[in-house]
């Protein structure tokens, strides 16, 4: 019985990892596109700078903080959505950028 | 009478100076003391995993300030914001190991406390272009000894990215009061 249960968590974190997409986040013209984001736990989100300036993208929200660090124009970051929930990410140098995102 | 006089500007001009430079003095960290047990003190309002630093970042703020912002009132002088951070734990690939939730683990004591706060007319004291309303900047070291050669204009500058009212110079206390706030 443990046997089959294990089995049981094994197949079903395969099929989750199976099923994790990589979602895109561009930041030209000073704008996160998408702005709105609805995943699913296990997706990752991929942050590149597209624009001709720094950027960064912070979670400010209680419970989900990370900061992969700043992004110089051409870089690319990643952050992992392990954590079921809503937040927002920031630019710290330009606070009208901002991605609100829900993990399901 | 011409000698007397000009000794009289001299010494004039020497207290002005000295009264300008004593001012100059207190415009700074030094206003700022640190908070001893503000892990148990404070109200803990966010935590920010730096894996680019290896490092998991605690804010803090003493609790009559959370209080009244709380309660829908403008950030009160007095408000004293932590940062403080501790090293990450780290996994056999020397990246920093996390938990189910995809968060990094903390380890260890302090390694570096940097504070926020704001007085009534600390603002006033710097030019234009290092003034962050009345907010002063103190980084320390885990013993509460200052850190002698701390730049605060990174402090100044990264922070003055935040003016609105709502925000007052704050990344994650301003986030913290709208999600949080009372009534």
């Amino acid at each position: 019985m443990r046997i089959f249960a294990c089995a049981l968590a094994l197949l079903i974190l395969v099929a989750q990892g199976a099923n994790a997409k990589e979602i895109q986040v561009t930041m030209k013209g000073m704008k996160y596109s998408p702005d709105k984001i609805v995943a699913k736990r296990g997706d990752v989100l991929v942050l590149v700078n597209d624009d001709t300036v720094a950027h960064d993208a912070f979670v400010s929200t209680f419970g989900f903080g990370v900061n992969p660090g700043g992004l110089k124009p051409g870089e690319t970051k990643r952050i992992a959505l392990m954590k079921r929930g809503h937040f927002v990410v920031e630019c710290a140098f330009h606070d009208t950028m901002k991605i609100n995102v829900t993990v399901q | 009478m011409r000698k007397l006089k000009l000794a009289v500007a001299v010494i004039g001009i020497a207290a002005l100076s000295l009264t300008v430079a004593a001012g100059s003095l207190q415009a700074g960290p030094e206003r700022i003391t640190f908070p001893t047990d503000f892990e148990h003190k404070y109200a803990l309002y966010g935590i920010i995993d730096r894996p680019d630093l290896k490092i998991v970042r605690f804010f803090y703020v003493d609790r009559p300030s959370l209080k009244a912002a709380k309660a829908g009132k403008p950030v009160p002088y007095g408000t004293t914001l932590v940062m403080a951070d501790k090293k990450a734990k780290l996994g056999a690939d020397g990246q920093p190991a996390v938990d189910k939730d995809g968060r990094m683990i903390a380890e260890g004591g302090w390694i570096k406390v940097q504070l926020q706060k704001k007085g009534k007319g600390w603002g006033d004291d710097h030019p234009a272009n290092m003034k962050n309303g009345d907010w002063e900047y103190a980084s320390f070291n885990a013993d509460g000894t200052p850190i002698a050669d701390q730049k605060y204009d990174i402090c100044f500058g990264c922070h003055n990215n935040r003016q609105s009212a709502s925000e007052d110079f704050t990344f994650l206390f301003a986030p913290y009061l709208r999600d949080h706030k009372r009534g």
